[in-house]
């Protein structure tokens, strides 16, 4: 058996990607529930709300975001679930 | 009462029966927008969202002309339209949102916040600095391997 290459203990870095809020970048002070397109991008196919360790909303916008959704989809304009 | 009412202002929005044609649904629309007036209210914006496919079926229907008005109005008479969108057979689904305090606030948070700066990238910079004398070569007696 050859010797086994010791490597360095490396810690590893995951490459962050750079998250920020979108609402607080835009300076949207209402998120609307009719907005179809903007709301959409938070939720993913299985319909559900990103959580915000995932979109980097900001909590307040995270907070005003949900309520638009779950408006959204009372009006049937966001489904609750999907297969 | 004496207290002065500030109109609150609502954002409501309603689905028309698909069954109705572009003028039937002109008419529930009519009959509401002269409703609001009525009442007292003074529409700020009065639009047509056009007819959409559902997200789900709602009472067998999979689709619905979507409208939208932007008022202010006394409470009396947003209670007085609600009433009669659920009396009313065409109207699918309403939702009347008071909007007023949720724009004011929310405008005065976006003026007060700024985006946070992204994280540096890498934090072991102060950490590494005192390493680099010990270099990591040959530890024979390394407790942390095998």
């Amino acid at each position: 058996m050859a010797q086994p290459v010791r490597k360095p203990i490396k810690k590893k870095f995951f490459v962050r990607r750079k998250r920020v809020c979108k609402f607080t970048v835009e300076k949207i002070g209402y998120i609307d529930f009719k907005d179809v397109k903007t709301l959409a991008g938070f939720v993913p196919e299985r319909a559900k709300i990103l959580p915000r360790r995932i979109s980097g909303t900001s909590a307040f916008y995270q907070r005003k975001l949900a309520t638009a959704i779950k408006r959204a989809r009372y009006l049937a304009l966001l489904p609750y679930v999907s297969d | 009462m004496t207290t002065p009412n500030p109109q609150r202002q609502y954002d409501m929005v309603f689905l028309v029966v698909p069954e109705k044609d572009e003028t039937g649904t002109l008419a529930v629309i009519d009959e509401f927008r002269k409703l609001l007036v009525d009442n007292g209210a003074t529409i700020e914006k009065d639009e047509s969202m056009g007819r959409r496919r559902l997200a789900y079926t709602i009472k067998k229907r999979t689709e619905a002309t979507y409208h939208n008005f932007l008022f202010r109005a006394p409470t009396a008479c947003v209670a007085e339209v609600q009433r009669k969108m659920r009396l009313s057979e065409s109207i699918l689904r309403f939702l009347s949102v008071r909007i007023d305090e949720e724009v004011k606030h929310g405008l005065k948070v976006a003026r007060n916040t700024k985006p946070r700066r992204p994280r540096p990238e890498v934090s072991d910079a102060p950490y590494s600095s005192p390493t680099p004398t010990t270099p990591p070569a040959e530890p024979a007696g390394d407790s942390r391997g095998e």
